[in-house]
C-alpha cells in the first residue's frame, strides 16, 4: 500500500504540486479563483505550452532545440506582416512554413554538423536581429484583423476556444508519441542512438524531422502569442528558452533524451504558469521574479543533469 | 618520388593559407578596410580601434581559456553589467577606487564560482555548460536589476576626487596608446603565461582534448573546468573596468551582448577545445579581426543590426572551417 502510494506520488508529482498550489494559495489570496486570474493563467499556457511541446519532442529524440526564441519571433513577425497582404490563413501557413524551413537549416547545423550550443549564439544574433531588420523594419508592427481578433477572443462557455485547441494538440501529440511508429522511433533515438541504429531506425532522419517539427511548433507558438499581444517586434523571443525550458524538464523530458510526454509537458506548463501567476499575485517585485526564475531554472537543470551524468565516471 | 609528393602536400602556399586561416582573414579584413573605408589608416582611427577592442579582448581571454578547457561561458555579458553596476555604486558610496575594483572582483569571482560549482556538480562538459551559463546570465541580469533598483543607470559621482582620477587614468593615453590597451595587453599576457607556462594551463588543454585520457592520467577534468570558469569570472570583473571607463556610467543591460562578441573573437581566431595550437595569440588575432570588422563597418556606415548579422555569418563560416579542419586531420 505504501509503495503504491509512493509510486503514484512520484509519477504524478507535478500534478500534485499544481493541485496543492490551487488549494493552498487561495487561502492567502482571494483573487486566485477570480475569473480574470483563471482566464489569464489559461491564456498564458497556450503559446508557451505549444513551444514547450516542441521542445519536449526535441528532447525525446535527443535533439536540443535552442533556436525556439528566434523561430517564435520569426513566425510572429511574418504572420503580422503578411496578414494584411495575403489574408489570415495564407499568412498562418507562411509563418509555419518559414518556421519549418529555418528549422531545416538549423537541423542541418545540429544533426549533421554537430553545432549544438553555438546555435544559441547564432540564432540569437542572426535570428532576432534578422527578424528585427527584415520582417519588422526595426519597429513594432501591429496586427489589425477582425477575424483574428474574433478567433482570439472566442469562447466556448467560460473556456477560450484556443485553449481547447491547445488541449486537442496535446492529446494528438500524446497519441502520436505513443501509438505511431515514428513516435516510438523518436523515443528510441533519444534513449540510445547506437542501439536504435542497430535496430534499423534512421537516426539522422528521425532527428532532423523531429527538429523541424519542434521548430514548426515554436512557429505556431509565435502565432498564438499574437493572440495575446497583437503586435510583433524583434525582441519577442529573447527570453523564450529560459521560460520554456523548465516547462519541458518539469514535465518529464530529460537532457539525456528518450523521456518525456506531451501530457507531462502540459503539467510542466501549468506548473510554471502557476508559479509566475502566484508571484504576481503576491506582488513580488519583477526583478526578484527574474532572479527566482533563474534560480528555479538552475535547480531544474542541475538536478536533471546530475542524474544524467551520475553514472559517468569521466 | 613519393617523398617529394608528400613534402609538396605538407608545404606550399595553399597549405600555408589553410593552416593559418585566421591570420589570412585578418589580413583580408585590413586590406578591405584600407581599400574601401575612409580614414581607415588614420592615427585617430587606429587609436579609436584600440579603444574599442579592449573590453572584448579581456572578455575573450577569459572565454577562450574556458573554451580550451571545453567549457562555455555565456554569462559574461550580464555578469559584466552586474560588476559594473556594483563597482560604480561602491565607488559612489566609499569614494575609493580600490574598494570599488575589489567589489567588482568579488561579484565577478562570485558568479564565476557559481558557474564553476554548478558545472562541477553536474559533471558537465561543454554541451551542458551552455545552458547552465545561460541560466546564470539570467540570474546576473536579475541581480543587476535588483541592485540598481529597477534598471536605473548608475553614474559615478563627478564630485568625488576618486572619480576624476579614475576617469583620467582610464581615458588617458601613454605614448599615444590608450591606457586601457595596456590593461588588456597585461590581461592577455597573464592569460598566455597561465596557458602555456603553468601546469594549470597545460591541464586545461588536456582536459579539453580528451576527457577520458585525462581521467586515466589522474586528472579530474571537472575540477580543472571549474578553475577555467573562475578565471573567466575574474576576466569579466577586470573587463568591467574598461566598460565603465568611457562614460563613468553603468546599467543592468550595458553589456548585454558582449559574450557573443567574445565567442566570435575566440572562434574566428582559431581556438578549439583542447587544440594545442589555440591560445591567447589566436584570441588576439580573433579580437583584432572582430575589431577591424566592426571598425570598417562603422566607417562604411553599416547599420548595427546588419553588423550583428554579418558577424554571425562570419561565426558560422569560422565554425564550418574548424569542422572541416577537424574532419580532415
Amino acid at each position: 500500500m505504501a509503495t503504491t502510494l509512493k509510486r503514484a506520488v512520484s509519477k504524478y508529482k507535478v500534478w500534485l504540486f499544481c493541485l496543492l498550489a490551487c488549494i493552498i494559495v487561495p487561502i492567502f489570496n482571494s483573487n486566485f479563483y477570480s475569473a480574470q486570474n483563471v482566464e489569464s493563467v489559461v491564456r498564458q499556457m497556450i503559446p508557451y505550452g505549444t513551444v514547450a511541446l516542441g521542445l519536449t519532442l526535441g528532447y525525446i529524440a535527443g535533439v536540443i532545440n535552442l533556436t525556439i526564441g528566434a523561430m517564435l519571433a520569426l513566425a510572429a513577425g511574418i504572420f503580422v506582416r503578411l496578414t494584411p497582404v495575403i489574408g489570415l490563413w495564407p499568412a498562418l501557413l507562411a509563418a509555419l512554413m518559414a518556421g519549418a524551413l529555418v528549422g531545416l537549416v538549423a537541423a542541418f547545423l545540429v544533426c549533421y554538423v554537430g553545432l549544438h550550443g553555438w546555435l544559441v549564439v547564432i540564432s540569437m544574433m542572426i535570428g532576432l536581429n534578422g527578424v528585427a531588420v527584415v520582417v519588422c523594419d526595426y519597429t513594432t508592427v501591429p496586427l489589425d484583423n477582425a477575424t483574428f481578433e474574433m478567433i482570439a477572443n472566442a469562447k466556448l462557455g467560460p473556456v477560450p476556444t484556443l485553449f481547447l485547441l491547445y488541449l486537442a494538440l496535446i492529446f494528438a501529440a500524446e497519441w502520436f508519441l505513443r501509438r505511431t511508429r515514428f513516435g516510438r522511433e523518436m523515443y528510441a533515438c533519444g534513449g540510445n542512438a547506437e542501439i536504435a541504429k542497430s535496430c534499423g531506425v534512421n537516426v539522422l532522419r528521425t532527428r532532423t524531422i523531429t527538429f523541424v517539427l519542434s521548430s514548426t511548433l515554436a512557429a505556431l507558438g509565435g502565432v498564438l502569442l499574437m493572440t495575446r499581444l497583437f503586435s510583433a517586434n524583434g525582441t519577442l523571443g529573447a527570453n523564450t528558452i529560459m521560460e520554456v525550458l523548465p516547462m519541458s524538464i518539469i514535465g518529464g523530458a530529460s537532457f539525456a533524451g528518450g523521456k518525456g510526454s506531451a501530457i507531462g509537458t502540459l503539467s510542466g506548463t501549468l506548473c510554471m504558469v502557476l508559479i509566475s501567476t502566484v508571484l504576481n499575485l503576491f506582488n513580488v517585485d519583477t526583478n526578484y521574479q527574474s532572479i527566482i526564475q533563474g534560480l528555479i531554472l538552475i535547480v531544474i537543470i542541475a538536478s536533471d543533469k546530475y542524474f544524467v551524468n551520475k553514472e559517468k565516471k569521466v | 618520388m613519393e617523398m617529394s609528393r608528400d613534402l609538396k602536400q605538407r608545404a606550399g602556399f595553399g597549405v600555408l593559407i589553410k593552416r593559418n586561416l585566421n591570420i589570412c582573414f585578418l589580413v583580408f579584413i585590413i586590406l578591405f578596410g584600407v581599400l574601401f573605408a575612409n580614414n581607415f589608416t588614420s592615427l585617430a582611427n587606429i587609436q579609436n580601434l584600440l579603444r574599442q577592442i579592449t573590453t572584448n579582448a579581456i572578455l575573450a581571454t577569459g572565454f577562450s581559456i574556458c573554451y580550451i578547457a571545453d567549457g562555455f561561458d555565456l554569462s559574461q555579458g550580464n555578469v559584466c553589467s552586474a560588476c559594473a553596476c556594483v563597482a560604480l555604486t561602491v565607488l559612489n558610496a566609499t569614494g575609493s577606487v580600490l574598494v570599488a575594483v575589489g567589489a567588482a572582483l568579488a561579484v565577478g569571482l562570485g558568479f564565476g564560482l557559481f558557474n564553476a560549482l554548478v558545472c562541477k556538480f553536474i559533471k558537465g562538459d561543454g554541451n551542458d555548460s551552455y545552458i547552465v551559463t545561460l541560466a546564470t546570465s539570467m540570474i546576473a541580469l536579475g541581480f543587476a536589476y535588483v541592485y540598481t533598483g529597477g534598471g536605473r543607470t548608475v553614474t559615478a559621482d563627478s564630485a568625488l576626487v576618486a572619480t576624476e582620477t579614475y576617469r583620467a587614468v582610464a581615458r588617458g593615453s601613454t605614448f599615444g596608446v590608450t591606457n586601457l590597451a595596456f590593461l588588456a595587453a597585461a590581461v592577455m599576457l597573464v592569460g598566455a603565461f597561465i596557458l602555456k607556462k603553468t601546469k594549470l594551463g597545460r591541464r586545461f588543454y588536456l582536459v579539453g582534448a580528451n576527457k577520458t585520457a585525462a581521467y586515466m592520467s589522474g586528472i579530474n577534468s571537472h575540477n580543472y573546468r571549474a578553475y577555467a570558469f573562475i578565471i573567466s569570472g575574474i576576466c569579466v570583473a577586470i573587463a568591467c573596468i574598461a566598460v565603465t571607463a568611457r562614460n563613468g556610467t553603468a546599467s543592468a543591460t550595458c553589456c548585454k551582448g558582449f559574450e557573443n562578441d567574445a565567442a566570435i573573437a575566440t572562434i574566428v581566431g582559431g581556438n578549439a577545445p583542447g587544440n594545442g595550437k589555440s591560445g591567447i595569440i589566436c584570441t588576439l588575432i580573433g579580437v583584432l579581426c572582430l575589431g577591424v570588422m566592426s571598425n570598417v563597418m562603422n566607417l562604411m556606415r553599416v547599420d548595427s543590426t546588419i553588423q550583428t548579422i554579418i558577424k554571425s555569418v562570419v561565426l558560422i563560416l569560422a565554425l564550418y572551417a574548424q569542422l572541416v579542419k577537424s574532419r580532415n586531420s
